[in-house]
């Protein structure tokens, strides 16, 4: 119990900051400076939005959250929706390539391993 | 340096949406987690850039808990289903601070 809310502290601390950064990074293009409450009230919403977000993926018994749960989540808004599907599509492009990369490479391995067994037979 | 503090952002991500989980035997795909620290990071911009426009709309320099206010309603409506009288709260920052 106690061990579960020092952990739920310090992803909030994590939120916080992180929080921190985008809005200094967003108020130095506008040249407008953020009070703290402001970065404390989004860090929270966005806290709660997780928990929402969560609420959302859980259903009907699945084991697995994948690309397509989000994707379900973000549908309310269309150009979130597009934007998000971009990003997945280019993920599991990216996942292909290193697939194909991994594949070629222990194909590669496995040829040598054979050429070397075939000398050794040879010899 | 960009890269990491990326990594380290996903990573805080997963660490929140498994927390969320882990009550039940529920996990998350890799690129789920990907894509729902660009939700976040979204979300979070949105906030910034909307109560930005305010303060600049009200034509102060700092951003204050007011205009974060007035444009909360909207965010979340927009994005979830959180009631909005929830948060017509007027001290909104004592609401969420005790």
């Amino acid at each position: 119990m106690d061990e579960d809310f020092s952990l739920h502290q310090r992803l909030k601390a994590a939120l916080h900051f992180t929080v921190g950064r985008l809005c200094e990074d967003i108020g130095g293009d506008g040249g407008k400076r953020f009070n703290k409450e402001v970065l404390a009230a989004i860090a929270e919403t966005t806290y709660r939005q997780c928990g929402l977000f969560h609420s959302h993926l859980r259903h009907a018994k699945r084991t697995t959250v994948n690309s397509e749960d989000v994707k379900l989540v973000a549908r309310r808004s269309t150009a979130l929706y597009n934007h998000i599907t971009r990003r997945s599509e280019e993920l599991a492009s990216t996942n292909q390539e290193q697939k194909e990369r991994r594949k070629k490479n222990t194909g590669k391995r496995k040829s040598e391993d054979e050429e070397t067994s075939v000398k050794r037979n040879k010899m | 340096r960009r890269m990491e503090e990326r990594t380290t952002e996903v990573e805080t991500v997963g660490k929140l949406l498994s927390l969320f989980f882990k009550d039940e035997k529920t996990k998350v795909s890799g690129d789920a987690v990907i894509l729902m620290a660009e939700m976040l990071k979204i979300f979070v911009e949105e906030a910034a850039r909307r109560s930005q426009k305010q303060a600049a709309a009200e034509d102060c320099d700092v951003v204050d808990i007011e205009h974060f206010e007035k444009i909360l309603p909207q965010l979340v409506s927009t994005h979830s289903t959180i009631p909005v009288t929830e948060f017509h709260s007027r001290s909104l920052f004592t609401f969420f601070i005790p």
